[in-house]
């Protein structure tokens, strides 16, 4: 990695490589997760230099000139000039991958220390995705390549001294189109998706039900009975099936389905599907793991990854989750 | 072509009509929502009043109070929206609860008292559903009112449908608090 590295490059090159992702991961509190991390925090600058890509640009710039103005020039330039441009910026973007990676890794880390989350979910990933794709349909969607990508276990304080556990996953899932052109020729395109979970599996306040917003309608709903709320704006967005009406109608109360609201206005549209002992919340776009500082911060020297570590982290969108959970616990665990 | 034309309007015709239907029923089923829990409190705090006369620690006027929000409560009409009648009963309802929580204070044992505090419980639960439901409906009611007075169905119910835009909620007693008055 320290090929090709000038002035602060080699220093932040070698940090990296003295640095072990694997060993943040498995890092058992921050005392020990800053010692890992040691190398990569006692930097200052975490920028690379733009000589690699100005040094790919003026070789893919010297190509272009060969191939038009240039006559009887060696034949091994058409090929080398190329291909050294192209050495270039992808090296620079291993460089900036690895980088990112490593900070990611140590933000995560910490984060998931200081409320009390664990990597993994107990069983491997293949057994845990075919177990949840028997509970919830919204596993089922995609067509090749579904995975699970992370998976990550904590407690969520439910506000009076209880919690419940839930498990945030990353799902992973490929979509594969066919397109046939004017002359008939048939093209494959397979497009990546994720979907953001976060499941609670002794979650016992919600009746069987799905709420479907435009994404959560790629899978098909359990629950026949369809259902509104008095809400205008809530009914143009969501679907709503369960069981039985009467449960439906006594889980949207008013307050559940403001906080409903709230929090998927906060995670761009929120599906879920519950099972009666079990809830799943599915997020196209918000990553219920996503960092409170980005990693580009630190990359601008705005703010410096021993500062931040300093501080308690949080994840806030699992705080929003959170907030959204408590309010149906609250409003669904009346039995006086 | 001409046929085609008016098929086409008469068409559009039908569906604001038949929105316009959705959004009325709606409205009437958040405003009904919000009568059952307002219904809900008035229950609570009758208990809570009972409660509390157990204790000694009651005001002959929480009772007159408590009297004059079955009244009030009574007059909501499912099928009528009546916001004035909403906000009487919504501001006695705080009356009643504000004068509960003084007279709380004064007796520590009920602060104990597990049926007590389950109807606490309620009162604060059934407070904060009417506060929900009634931001529900001022939704609806912003949904209704847009679709009656958006461009081009303001002719078409100005023409045929004749319905009057619905009054939303407003709370009297916040926006005292505010010195800030809109020029809507």
């Amino acid at each position: 990695m320290a090929f090709f590295a000038t002035g602060g490059d080699g220093e932040i090159l070698d940090a990296l490589s003295k640095t072990d992702v694997r060993a943040i991961g498995a890092a058992k509190s921050r005392a020990e997760l800053e010692d890992i991390a040691a190398p990569v925090l006692g930097l200052k600058k975490l920028s690379f230099s733009f000589l690699l890509p100005a040094v790919g640009l003026c070789l893919a710039v010297l190509w272009a000139v060969l191939l038009f103005v240039v006559k009887n020039a060696p034949e091994w330039t058409f090929f080398v000039t190329p291909v050294l441009a192209v050495a270039c910026f992808v090296l620079h973007g291993c460089r900036t991958g690895r980088r990112d990676r490593v900070l990611r890794a140590v933000l995560l880390r910490a984060a998931m220390l200081d409320n009390g989350m664990e990597y993994g979910c107990g069983i491997g990933s293949r057994d845990l995705l075919s177990s949840l794709s028997r509970e919830f349909e919204s596993f089922s969607v995609g067509d090749e390549d579904r995975e699970i990508t992370l998976c990550a276990s904590g407690r969520m304080g439910m506000g009076d001294g209880e919690a419940v556990s839930f498990n945030a996953y990353t799902f992973k899932y490929v979509v594969v189109r066919y397109t046939t052109d004017a002359k008939g020729r048939t093209r494959k395109t397979r497009e990546t998706r994720r979907h953001y979970c976060l499941h609670l599996p002794e979650f016992k306040y919600a009746p069987p039900l799905d709420i479907r917003s435009s994404y959560g309608r790629q899978w098909p709903a359990r629950s026949r009975v369809k259902w509104t709320t008095e809400m205008a704006a809530f009914n143009k967005k969501y679907k709503v099936a369960c069981s039985e009406m009467t449960e439906c109608a006594k889980f949207l109360s008013p307050a559940v389905v403001l906080a409903y609201q709230n929090a998927a206005e906060r995670l761009g549209d929120l599906s879920m599907e519950s099972r009666g002992s079990g809830a799943l919340f599915v997020s196209k776009d918000a990553d219920m793991l996503a960092l409170p500082i980005r990693v580009k911060k630190f990359v601008d020297g705005s703010i410096l990854l021993k500062d931040a570590l300093q501080k308690d982290l949080n994840f806030p969108n699992l705080d929003v989750m959170g907030k959204l959970v408590r309010e149906i616990k609250r409003f669904n665990d009346s039995n006086f | 072509m001409l046929a085609a034309a008016a098929a086409v309007i008469a068409a559009y015709v039908a569906i604001v009509y038949n929105r316009i239907v959705g959004g009325t029923n709606l409205a009437k089923r958040a405003w009904a929502n919000v009568i059952s829990w307002q219904r809900k409190e008035l229950r609570a705090l009758e208990m809570m009043a009972d409660k509390m006369r157990e204790y000694a620690a009651f005001e002959k006027s929480t009772l007159q109070d408590v009297t004059r929000l079955r009244e009030s409560v009574q007059r909501l009409d499912g099928d009528t929206i009546d916001v004035a009648a909403l906000r009487e009963s919504s501001d006695i309802a705080r009356g009643i609860v504000a004068k509960l929580d003084a007279r709380r204070e004064a007796y520590p044992e009920l602060k104990t008292d597990k049926l007590y505090l389950g109807y606490m419980k309620e009162v604060s639960e059934s407070e904060a559903q009417i506060a929900a439901s009634v931001t529900v409906y001022n939704n609806t009611v912003e949904s209704f009112n847009n679709l009656i007075q958006f461009f081009p169905n303001n002719i078409l119910n100005a023409a045929f449908f004749h319905r009057e835009p619905i009054k939303e909620f407003t709370d009297s007693r916040s926006s005292k608090e505010f010195d800030y008055s809109p020029n809507f």
